[in-house]
């Protein structure tokens, strides 16, 4: 069995164990199996498929690289998605992208609203002061 | 008139109570959000560990490996990313850091156009919008407290490019150093070129798909906006720290301006009462 450890920036993402991995990636693809010479692999975009047994896990990468040595798998991912299937995995991460991005700009967009509200308010609490 | 005093008094001790209210409240909101914001910086050290260890394990074997971001070059124009915050009320914690960094900067150039400026945090593009400088990011990047890295990708991506196209040839941040929960220091380190990448040797041999190159170059990017990253994270703690001690110092001023306030209340008010007394002794010693 090959361990795997999924890291990004957030932390630990993932920990599994399998017996063996195809890594896709813009080069085609490529298999790593027990006992693999030590090997270091960039992925950018693509995926890893995981099998175990029956299973089929898809760990899906933008912007990383998996490390293999003594049969353990580390991989390093700016962004990462474990899940069954990798087609929506890439659209899904682009979505979270532009989504926080909008997010941001709507908040900042409030927040500033409500800055000059409370400009105009502190204005008029201080203009009846002085009548 | 004397109660008229002590009724300002009153309601003024009533509202430093409430404001005393709000900044303790502050205080412990940035406490807790401290704590989360060290268990970030923590889960990021093993990414950041594994990137580079392994950026030097290829650098150790292949000696003849190039790369732009290793290689130094004459400086004529810098790059400067200044870490700043969205909210204010966390004391000196943005101010600080644009005296020491127009300080520097003054000292170090004749012009504005001899460096360009990268700005997180809204406090800092607005303080610099003001002013004459090139500032890179046409938008407030946003700094949260639930910071996420694509928050920030888009402008440090865009200062990789300015350096790999040498626009700038060289790349300075400045952010508050979280030393402890009293303590942040302002820093300026040197993110490009990089001197050297300290990792553990690993005695294996490792191959490297498609080519030691190639991994380099992906790895070289990834390994920058990370370390910025990191940079953030220790940013973000120190200013929650700075707010929690801000707050702290809030509310205990607060406090002693109550103590203040309650010693004048009760004089002005035993000042009332002799006053009413004194009247109706003299009244009633008026009518004898």
């Amino acid at each position: 069995m090959i361990k795997i450890n999924v890291v990004t920036p957030e932390g630990k993402l993932f920990e599994e164990e399998a017996s063996i991995l195809i890594i896709r990636n813009s080069d085609g693809e490529q298999a790593i199996m027990k006992n693999h010479i030590p090997v270091v692999i960039t992925i950018n975009p693509g995926y890893i498929r995981l099998k175990k047994n029956d299973e089929v896990l898809y760990v899906t990468i933008v912007g990383g690289f998996l490390e293999f040595s003594n049969n353990t798998v580390n991989v390093v991912a700016q962004e990462a998605e474990v899940g069954r299937d990798h087609e929506n995995a890439l659209k899904h991460l682009a979505e979270l992208r532009s989504q926080r991005l909008s997010e941001n700009k709507r908040k900042n967009i409030d927040f500033t609203k409500a800055e000059r509200e409370l400009r105009e308010q502190i204005k008029k609490i201080n203009a009846s002061k002085y009548q | 008139m004397a109660s008229g005093t002590a009724r300002d008094i009153k309601n003024k001790i009533e509202a430093t109570r409430k404001t005393s209210q709000i900044t303790k409240a502050m205080n412990m909101v940035s406490a807790s959000k401290l704590r989360r914001a060290e268990k970030k910086m923590r889960d990021y050290r093993p990414f950041m560990k594994n990137l580079q260890d392994t950026i030097a394990q290829i650098l150790n074997s292949n000696l003849d490996l190039q790369h732009k971001m290793l290689e130094k070059r004459e400086v004529k124009k810098t790059g400067y990313l200044l870490i700043t915050s969205d909210r204010g009320l966390a004391g000196g914690y943005n101010n600080n850091l644009f005296r020491q960094f127009l300080k520097d900067v003054k000292e170090k150039y004749k012009t504005n156009d001899d460096y360009y400026l990268g700005i997180i945090g809204s406090k800092g593009y607005y303080y610099f919008q003001a002013q004459d400088v090139n500032i890179i990011n046409k938008n407030i990047i946003n700094i949260r407290d639930d910071i996420q890295f694509i928050d920030i990708v888009e402008l440090i991506q865009k200062m990789i490019d300015m350096y790999i196209l040498e626009e700038v040839d060289e790349i300075i941040i400045y952010y508050n150093k979280y030393i402890n929960t009293i303590r942040q220091d302002i820093t300026a380190e040197k993110i490009l070129p990089i001197d050297t990448i300290e990792g553990d040797k690993r005695q294996i041999l490792y191959e490297f798909e498609p080519s030691p190159q190639q991994v380099l170059n992906v790895l070289m990017p990834i390994y920058i906006q990370n370390m910025i990253y990191g940079f953030i994270l220790n940013a973000k703690t120190s200013e929650h720290a700075a707010r929690m001690t801000a707050m702290k110092s809030a509310t205990d001023n607060a406090m002693e301006i109550i103590e203040n306030l309650t010693l004048h209340y009760n004089r002005a008010r035993q000042a009332a009462i002799t006053q009413e007394l004194t009247e109706i002794v003299s009244g009633a010693a008026a009518l004898k």
